[in-house]
């Protein structure tokens, strides 16, 4: 029965099923409202300074919240709960260049990275965490300071929802630029196809890195770019340049394929050497398979 | 390499077909906005050599697949060391078609060309082994088997084939070459052979020469044009035409001779038609008439190409009876058509008594108006003083006002019929009791008579051609008769009845009893003025229905060699006839549609001439006996080529007239077709270009941001 509830809700958060909703904010609640249900968490409750309530203490437990002066009265185990505050400060960085305009699926990798930065957001900003959000092609075109007020993220997803795709990309002069900008430690979410210089984007992340920052990188691509499934002779038109290629590709989709494994490798490997957490999604993962990662990354910080 | 369907090589063409496609598909092919082209223009760098190559390979495989397979329809035949590679046949089974239409008649620069065409037979034999089962037929309109074993004894076939005549018929060699495709399919054989030796008449192919009507005349290059007759593609044909040294001839066509009745001592006129059907040779000729081995008309005649002329020709009729006559015209190379025979039957005057009781003014007008002089010799007496004895040495009688027959006499009335006389009742009431007993229909009559308004004749039976002398006027004037009263006759079925009144009853009808005929004419009862009877229209009927012989139309065209001719006359037990051939036969009494009790059927006049029909000593009638030249005549030979398009053969080789046919045979042969490899070599290149083509297969670039 559990099952299927699950499955259920798993069809709710494919991303074209999410897409078709008309308002970001309820879009970014269902992802949101429907991972953690899925999760079987409650999610109004954490663990912070604020004193909220007192409960039974359940066996296997950490002791560690245990009020032991209640125990010493009452001769019973009581658990202390506080509301959740955190001074967690969250930078998200969307990849709004003109390869992220591209789909087969209905859903371009824009759509779907925005779909995401509003999920995160709306989670975030629901935990107290300050939100902050710099959209970028070649450079920074929206930036929008920290904030943890509600306010705040009906500003952050009226911005998600009017993003349009933009130029080239330049994602590593971005990442420097983004890097010397945030002062405070915190958390950089970044979502791109990272279609530019491995070697040069890499440099960007680990500036990051050095200024004590924790990465979690979504490496959102479309199926097509990874498998190159055309038949017959196309002519391909590149997004971002408008440079051209006639060629045949179901005769070398093969080799494509290889490439951009080693590409993808290639990125994980230094991304996993530089303590960074690395996700590639294609734009039909649901959005609960994608959030489990951050969900990991978040608990790390606390 | 020879091709056995050689017109299939346009097909060849098609072979352009992929590099169309090829080319124009070079030209659309579909954009894609992809994200990046980073990977691709690696790849591409590495691949699109090869891609070039197998693109070339795939659309080499194309076309060589449509090449071979247009060229398996071709059905190319290979000979020498290639032919080796193939199985040989096995036993063979052989077919000669010989063509003995009277076109095989033209005489050419060595004989006949039935005789080439029995030279060419023999040459045929010669190449065939004594294991081959050979049938020989001959053909005109007809198929007959002269020959047919299980092997080839050449010495009996030889001595067949020697024997042969050409026959008088036209030519239907669809036909023949249906018999001869039944034959071999008969035979368990592996080798089929079909050999055709005619002169290959455009008008041969798809027609039945021997047409007897001038409407009925086909087409015959237009009917069953390029229909298959069925070939199975285990015959080869093989076509040796024999061919006429020019293709200049004239015909006499036909010859008309007048249907009314003719007498001695008139002038009778006969229309010949000739014509020439060379389409570039002018002719000069002789033109001879003869009329019982006399000759009457001897000129010169000049026709140019293509046009056919009518001649009339006159001559006086000296004796009664059935006179022969023949128009010959100056020979040329096809001479059964120079020479028409043509009969007809000449009567003395007719000696006829009007048994009548008022002055017989009108009728005497109306049957004898040039007395003497007439055709009618008029003999008068009263109903009181009538006797039977009184029909002695008559041939016609005319039952007039005043009086009746006896009973008695009724009974002699018929029997003067049933021997060849002719009866003429005028319906009145006086006559009722003769009507009922001269009419085998025994009709029912009552009197009429219109106190306003009139009734006209309006339906003309002319099947019986007693109306034919008439022009359209003089049929509008019979039309405009009037009458007031009338006799309502019920009874007489509508086949028998000449003349109709408006009302559907009948005016004029007769009946043929025995050798004889009587006529009933339902005049107006009250002959008040007369005008009818003196009426220049009921004048010629009477003397038509009366005269016009028992045997109308033997005298005209429209017999042809190879027709059931049909006698009408006495029944078949007491007549013989005597055929062109000098042989006496008894024409077999038969029933068939339109036929009438009394008429017979005289089969088997395979040659031109002159039929007598007699009993005893006395001659009953004659018919002449003519080719259908209609279609016979047209010497146009088609090429052999095109004769087996428009028979259909899709394999078949052509040996010329001259051309030594022992090794032409072997060289045919020799031939292996190889058109099943050819056509598996396509499928197996087909399969191959299909599967590399699966292996192109993926998804769809429509499927993708398709620009």
């Amino acid at each position: 029965m559990k099952a299927s509830s699950n499955s259920s809700l798993s069809e709710f958060l494919r991303p074209e099923v999410v897409s078709r909703l008309d308002n970001m904010e309820l879009r970014a609640r269902l992802i949101v409202e429907g991972f953690i249900a899925g999760l079987h968490r409650s999610p109004y409750h954490g663990f912070s300074v604020e004193f909220a309530e007192y409960r039974q203490y359940n066996a296997g437990e950490s002791t560690r919240n245990v009020d032991w002066r209640i125990y010493a009265k009452t001769d019973r185990y009581y658990v202390k709960t506080f509301e959740d505050e955190t001074n967690l400060r969250a930078t998200l960085l969307l990849d709004k260049s003109a390869s992220m305009d591209f789909t087969t699926t209905g859903v371009t990798k824009l759509r779907y990275g925005s779909l995401l930065c509003a999920a995160m957001s709306y989670l975030m900003i629901r935990q107290r965490d300050a939100v902050g959000l710099a959209v970028f092609d070649d450079k920074v075109r929206t930036l929008i300071p920290h904030r943890s007020a509600r306010r705040h993220l009906l500003y952050l997803l009226g911005t998600l929802e009017r993003i349009q795709a933009g130029n080239r990309t330049e994602i590593s002069g971005t990442l420097h630029e983004m890097a010397e900008r945030l002062k405070r430690r915190g958390l950089v979410v970044i979502f791109s196809d990272m279609f530019d210089d491995p070697d040069r984007v890499m440099g960007g992340l680990k500036h990051f890195r050095h200024r004590g920052h924790e990465i979690v990188l979504f490496h959102i691509l479309d199926p097509m770019e990874l498998n190159l499934d055309y038949s017959g002779e196309v002519r391909f038109i590149d997004r971002e340049t408008g440079e051209r290629l006639r060629t045949q590709p179901w005769f070398l989709k093969n080799e494509y394929r290889r490439d951009v494994k080693s590409w993808i490798a290639k990125l994980e490997t230094e991304c996993k050497e530089n303590a960074i957490n690395y996700n590639i999604v294609t734009v039909d993962t649901p959005f609960d398979q994608a959030l489990v990662s951050y969900l990991g990354k978040r608990s790390r910080l606390r | 390499m020879d091709f056995l369907n050689p017109a299939f090589l346009v097909s060849l063409a098609a072979v352009g077909v992929p590099l169309i496609i090829h080319l124009f598909s070079r030209r659309r092919v579909p954009d894609v906005h992809f994200s990046t082209l980073r990977f691709l223009k690696r790849s591409t760098k590495r691949s699109m050599r090869r891609v070039s190559m197998q693109r070339l390979l795939l659309l080499a495989l194309r076309c060589a697949a449509i090449a071979m397979a247009a060229l398996a329809f071709s059905r190319p035949v290979v000979r020498g060391g290639l032919a080796a590679l193939f199985p040989p046949g096995g036993s063979r089974a052989a077919c000669v078609l010989i063509d003995r239409s009277y076109s095989m008649r033209m005489e050419g620069d060595h004989g006949s060309l039935f005789e080439r065409a029995k030279s060419r037979c023999s040459d045929v034999m010669d190449n065939l082994d004594g294991d081959d089962e050979v049938t020989i037929v001959l053909f005109d309109t007809g198929c007959e088997t002269v020959y047919g074993g299980s092997r080839l004894e050449r010495g009996v076939a030889q001595g067949t084939v020697m024997g042969l005549e050409p026959s008088w018929r036209g030519t239907d060699l669809r036909s023949a070459v249906e018999t001869g495709i039944a034959v071999l399919g008969e035979s368990r054989r592996e080798v089929k052979e079909l050999f055709i030796i005619s002169d290959f008449q455009r008008t041969a192919i798809g027609g039945r020469g021997g047409v007897s009507g001038d409407d009925a005349v086909p087409d015959p290059t237009e009917r069953g044009r390029g229909e298959s007759v069925g070939e199975p593609a285990s015959v080869k044909a093989f076509l040796l035409p024999v061919s006429p040294a020019e293709n200049s001839n004239v015909a006499v066509e036909s010859v008309l001779t007048p249907r009314v009745a003719l007498h001695t001592g008139e002038i009778i006129t006969i229309e010949v038609r000739l014509r020439n059907t060379s389409t570039e040779l002018r002719a000069s000729f002789p033109l001879l008439v003869f009329v019982d081995g006399r000759r009457i008309v001897e000129k010169g005649m000049e026709l140019a190409p293509g046009v056919a002329s009518t001649e009339k020709i006159t001559f006086s009729a000296e004796r009664s009876g059935w006179p022969v006559g023949e128009v010959r015209k100056g020979g040329d190379r096809l001479a059964a058509d120079d020479r028409r025979y043509f009969t007809m039957h000449v009567t003395g005057r007719t000696r006829t008594l009007l048994v009548t009781d008022d002055s017989g003014f009108y009728l005497e007008q109306a049957l004898s108006p040039r007395g003497s002089e007439g055709d009618i010799e008029l003999w008068r007496t009263r109903w009181a003083e009538f006797t039977s004895s009184d029909l002695a040495g008559m041939d016609a009688l005319v039952l007039g006002p005043g009086g009746s027959l006896q009973r008695s006499d009724i009974e002699l009335v018929e029997r003067f019929i049933i021997s060849g006389g002719r009866v003429l009742v005028l319906v009145l009431p006086e006559h009722i009791g003769a009507i009922g007993g001269l009419s085998a229909f025994d009709p029912d009559v009552s009197f009429r008579k219109m106190q306003e308004g009139f009734v006209t004749v309006r339906t003309i039976n002319d099947r019986s051609g007693v109306f034919s002398p008439f022009d359209e006027d003089d049929i509008v004037g019979l039309k405009e008769l009037r009458f007031r009263s009338y006799a309502v006759v019920r009874g007489v079925p509508a086949d028998a009845v000449l003349l109709g009144f408006g009302t559907g009853t009948p005016f004029l009808w007769r009946e043929r009893r025995g050798e004889g005929m009587v006529v009933f004419a339902a005049v107006d009862p009250v002959p008040e003025a007369g005008d009818l009877l003196l009426s220049p229209y009921f004048l010629p009927v009477v003397q038509q229905s009366l005269l016009a012989a028992v045997h109308e139309r033997q005298a005209g065209e429209g017999r042809l060699v190879g027709d059931a001719l049909t006698w009408r006359g006495r029944d078949g037990g007491g007549v013989l006839c005597m055929l062109p051939s000098g042989s006496v036969m008894r024409p077999q009494a038969q029933e068939r549609h339109g036929m009438e009790p009394g008429d017979v059927i005289i089969r088997g006049v395979e040659e031109p001439g002159f039929v007598t029909i007699y009993s005893g000593a006395d001659t009953l009638g004659r018919m002449a006996v003519n080719p259908d030249c209609r279609l016979e005549s047209e010497i146009e030979p088609v090429e052999c080529d095109e004769a087996a398009g428009l028979l259909g053969l899709d394999s078949y080789a052509v040996f010329a007239d001259g051309v030594e046919l022992a090794s032409a045979v072997r060289q045919v042969r020799e031939g292996r077709e190889i058109s099943l490899p050819l056509f598996l070599a396509a499928a197996l290149i087909l399969v191959v270009e299909l599967l590399v083509a699966q292996a192109q297969s993926g998804r769809s670039p429509e499927q993708g941001n398709v620009g």
